[in-house]
């Protein structure tokens, strides 16, 4: 470590692997500023597969110093405009993409138009109206503009990308900024018998890791904070179904659409994310309805055979750590909870996890004010993306597996029962602190998944039908206008790294 | 499925908040086929005790396309860049909240942060030194922020102080040339219907009835429709602010207008000033238990500026709100929808605040149960979180001269105040949170203002530079000291553009 130097912010030991401990050692490195001794005890679990992410991802990464071309290059990474959801009915597809939706006409949000349009027998499906969709579905991809009057303008974007190799880019960075790394596996984590907080983590060979504050990154396992400290485990299996996952890389010569696809079929649902020369594809599925053969073969179906990786089957825990900050122990990731990654949001929980962190970091002789804090905006944040996770499955139309029927047919949260019975009844989209997803998302989530208004906001009365119709005609006109216009994916991955060069 | 649009909204009760709601809605709904009455009694006098505003303001009149220098002209207009306190935390002291952050963070860190490591070493000056707002208001200055974002002269926002009747006439004018119809009379009978017992129509001493599909009490705090006629019952909140009357009254003007209200502790509640171009307003909210309203009436004349324009008025409330804000076909707008003391010049932000909501969730002819449900949270969430704040300043006190001041001290406290409180005495944090008009600065601008003090710093200011942060301090007090010295005085600046003795 380093000698010499005064360390106000104490040691971290960062005890696990994979994106959860390089993201938050890469963070906590840039942000203490060498203030801290930040060491990652590698015991794993490695991060393999691949990441959709939010736009989100991209302002950590300014935070961080991160180039994006480089990144890209990097990770193999490709550009995301949104999720495809296909077949959750049957038949049925819709986008739920990154920017706005239409535009707000006259004081109303766009969707209240959209839903008079509809109950005056117009069957545009919303996608037409959200200028992200329209180019997703065209392959076709363009940064935001930053002129606001041009409706690129409404566009941003988040990235899929390699995970093993993106923990390998935060893992340079962090060791660039002096933090230090070991592999090892974790013995026994002893504590202190007074005020139970961690007082060493004993290594398998015989070493004791001490810091100040202990960073479990261990995944599931949990390995410090449920495994050490017996923080319970919220368990959200009854809410939501999927329980297991099967994974797989195939070399993908083409370059796909700017978007994470994710098709229910009836053993669950399927995603597949564009790499640049690679898809990776998964299923979730449920162990008790779906053996692993049985979810290999769906996996498989429609997937050329050569090149394929190993599968990699890997059981999925949907809940939360009722505390993900106790004592001197932080969960981050996988270690605080998870839930089924059909809205790309477990990098956004280690994300938004570190950052909270930063925001709330630990001080010797702390109250318990600052852990109180951070444990209620964790658990906040992970149950509104758990609502939009639940919210996929409600109205699922599927009745080719018993999944589907337990999805539809799950207790809902109260929160998100709100939610849905204000979209339902007029249009109206319910925000709570802190919302993952912006309206717009919301949006498309409950339209696409058929939950829609029964009413709309009468002020969308106010114009006259026909101008209403020619507006929302003109609207898509120039969508699709300018969605024809844009580069091709491809094209665009092609220019990244050639602007700055 | 709604049974229908609405055809026609009464509104019961002129004022502030009724006109308010004629303006806002007749803004919005004159094209549709919708009828708006406002029924309003002479004999009934307004409290109009909302003279001074937040900066929320602008949105609405923006909204309503009022021309700004116009409006202030007929309202007797003032700028406004914050409140000032005395004597809250102990006597003597003095702290202005402003419309405005107290500088940017320095190295992801928040300014306050940097501020408080600095002042604990006694390398700071006071808090207020590094906000513009604060610094022009002392300075009596004013000009409009800038609208380019890199610029200092962006980092503060602004509202008034006006004439409520004035207002009320103002917007009286605005809402009947788009077609509200004014009635003037006493109601005498609110007649419901038998299936639903909704609100079907009122009756007028005249005789005259008066039928609608939504009706907006602004009667007041009785709540002629809310609770005589619904009886939709009242959250009692005095136990958390014990003030239950104020003495009002206007005085002669003997220095130019301050560009900022005062609130100042008085021993048994807190006295107000609000300076308009033609006079300065003033008030003393009291608690009945520790002052009668003979001696808090000559406290209040003792301490005017300048001769008074009247007897002192009376009034009477209790701190609280309506269980539904929103019942069956019936919404209450203003003092019918609850009271929470003026302290934080909110009593308009909800009258605005209503309204524009009200009109997100504009209803049909059947008030869907979802409707009033959510118009019920938003506003509740909103009673809550400016309740909170209100608590604050009286929790927050050193002051042990008076019994009024020392039982505020001990009385209990809302937990999620507790908790706010809790978090920023550990580490000077304040709690975030996505609805609610009060946002960071307002918080720690009262914390600071009444001497409560973090234990520790965030931690993550131990890994900047003291020296960097101190240049960045000093920087910007150069730079707000400079850019409030460089704007023209308040009434200068009022008298250049808003001057109401120019309305012909």
């Amino acid at each position: 470590m380093r000698s010499g130097r005064p360390l106000p912010l104490g040691r971290v030991a960062i005890i696990g692997g994979g994106i959860d401990a390089w993201m938050t050692a890469a963070a906590l490195a840039r942000a203490t500023g060498g203030r801290a001794a930040i060491r990652v005890v590698e015991t794993g679990p490695e991060a393999s597969g691949a990441r959709s992410t939010l736009p989100a991802l991209r302002s950590f990464h300014a935070l961080l110093g991160l180039d994006e071309a480089a990144l890209m290059t990097a990770t193999r990474a490709t550009y995301k405009l949104g999720s495809r959801f296909l077949n959750w009915t049957p038949g049925a597809r819709h986008c739920e993409a990154f920017g706005e939706i239409g535009a707000r006409l006259e004081g109303v949000e766009f969707h209240h138009y959209w839903a008079r349009l509809r109950q005056a027998g117009d069957s545009a499906p919303l996608d037409v109206f959200n200028l992200a969709a329209v180019a997703a579905d065209l392959g076709r991809f363009a940064p935001p503009s930053p002129d606001p009057r041009s409706p690129l303008s409404t566009l941003t974007y988040g990235l899929h990308l390699d995970a093993g190799l993106y923990a390998g880019v935060l893992r340079d960075l962090a060791l660039s900024h002096g933090v230090e790394a070991q592999r090892g596996a974790v013995a026994q984590v002893i504590r202190d018998g007074v005020t139970g907080d961690i007082a060493a983590v004993a290594l398998a060979d015989g070493e004791r890791v001490e810091a100040e504050l202990y960073v479990d990154a261990t995944g599931p396992a949990a390995r410090l904070i449920g495994q050490a400290l017996d923080e319970p485990f919220e368990d959200w299996s009854s809410l939501l179904p999927g329980d297991r996952a099967v994974r797989l890389t195939a070399p993908a010569p083409d370059v796909a659409a700017p978007l994470t696809d994710i098709e229910a079929v009836a053993e669950g649902w399927l995603w597949r994310i564009p790499l640049q020369g690679a898809l990776d594809s998964g299923l979730v599925y449920r162990a008790d309805l779906t053996d692993d053969a049985a979810a290999l073969e769906a996996l498989s179906r429609g997937l050329a055979e050569d090149g394929r990786s190993e599968p990699e089957f890997r059981t999925l825990t949907n809940g939360r750590r009722a505390r993900a900050r106790v004592g001197n122990c932080v969960a981050i990731g996988g270690a605080a909870g998870g839930i089924e990654t059909l809205d790309a949001t477990d990098l956004h929980l280690i994300q938004s996890g570190v950052t909270r962190l930063i925001a709330l970091f630990p001080r010797p002789g702390d109250g318990p004010a600052a852990a109180q804090e951070y444990n209620r905006l964790g658990a906040a944040m992970i149950e509104r993306m758990r609502d939009m996770a639940i919210l996929h499955y409600r109205r699922s139309g599927r009745r080719d597996g018993a999944i589907w029927d337990l999805g539809r047919d799950a207790p809902t949260p109260e929160a998100l029962a709100y939610k849905i019975a204000q979209f339902e009844s007029r249009g109206r989209v319910v925000m709570y602190d802190e919302e993952t997803f912006l309206e717009p998302s919301w949006v498309a989530a409950f339209i696409g998944h058929g939950v829609l208004p029964v009413r709309h906001d009468p002020l969308a009365d106010r114009m006259p039908l026909d101008r209403m119709r020619a507006t929302l005609e003109r609207m898509q006109a120039i969508f699709r206008q300018t969605a024809e216009g844009l580069p091709s994916h491809e094209q665009a991955l092609a220019q990244v790294g050639m602007t700055d060069a | 499925m709604g049974n229908g649009a609405i055809r026609k909204i009464v509104i019961v009760g002129g004022g502030t908040a009724g006109w308010m709601a004629a303006a806002g809605l007749s803004a919005v709904l004159a094209d549709s086929r919708l009828t708006i009455d406002l029924i309003e009694s002479a004999e009934i006098g307004t409290v109009g005790v909302g003279e001074a505003t937040v900066p929320h303001i602008r949105g609405f009149n923006a909204k309503l396309g009022l021309d700004e220098a116009d409006f202030m002209r007929k309202t007797q207009a003032t700028f406004k860049l914050g409140i000032e306190f005395r004597d809250w935390g102990r006597q003597g002291e003095s702290y202005i909240h402003p419309f405005g952050a107290f500088g940017q963070p320095i190295g992801g860190v928040d300014f306050h942060q940097h501020w408080l490591r600095a002042n604990a070493r006694g390398e700071a000056d006071p808090i207020e030194a590094y906000s513009l707002p604060i610094v022009a208001a002392r300075l009596n200055r004013f000009a409009p922020p800038s609208p380019d974002p890199r610029s200092l002269g962006s980092t503060f926002s602004y509202a008034y102080q006006f004439d409520a009747g004035l207002y009320a006439l103002y917007l009286r004018a605005y809402a009947q040339a788009r077609g509200v119809r004014r009635t003037e009379g006493k109601i005498v009978d609110v007649s419901l219907r038998g299936e639903d017992g909704f609100i079907e129509a009122v009756t007028l001493e005249s005789g005259q009835r008066i039928e609608g599909d939504l009706f907006i009490d602004c009667s007041g705090f009785r709540g002629l429709l809310i609770e005589q006629a619904l009886h939709t019952g009242y959250e009692d909140w005095s136990r958390w602010l014990p003030c239950d009357r104020a003495a009002a009254v206007p005085c002669d003007a003997v220095e130019p207008p301050t560009p900022y209200t005062r609130a100042t502790a008085d021993a048994a509640g807190w006295r107000w000033r609000i300076p308009l171009q033609h006079r300065v307003g003033n008030g003393y909210v009291y608690c009945s238990d520790y002052i009668s309203d003979d001696d808090a009436a000559r406290v209040l004349v003792s301490k005017l500026d300048g001769k008074a324009q009247a007897d002192p008025r009376f009034l009477r409330f209790v701190t609280g709100r309506r269980k539904k804000q929103w019942n069956r076909n019936c919404v209450a707008i203003g003092l019918s929808s609850g009271f929470l003391e003026p302290l934080e010049s909110t009593s308009i932000h909800l009258i605005q605040l209503a309204v524009t909501t009200l009109l997100e969730l504009f209803p049909q002819r059947d008030c869907a149960q979802a409707d009033q449900d959510e118009y019920n949270r938003v506003m509740d969430l909103e009673f809550e979180r400016i309740r909170d704040f209100l608590v604050l300043h009286y929790h927050a006190t050193q002051r042990d001269d008076s019994p009024f001041w020392i039982d505020r001290r001990a009385a209990p406290i809302p937990d999620s105040l507790a908790y706010k409180m809790d978090l920023f005495r550990d580490r000077g944090m304040i709690v975030k949170y996505r609805d609610g008009f009060f946002l960071e600065p307002s918080w720690l601008a009262v914390y600071l203002g009444q001497n409560i003090l973090p234990q520790g710093l965030d931690p993550m200011t131990d890994a900047i530079d003291p020296v960097r942060a101190a240049r960045a301090l000093s920087e910007l007090k150069t730079a707000v000291r400079r850019t409030a010295e460089s704007m023209p005085d308040h009434q200068a600046f009022i008298r250049a553009h808003c001057d109401a003795r120019a309305v012909a």
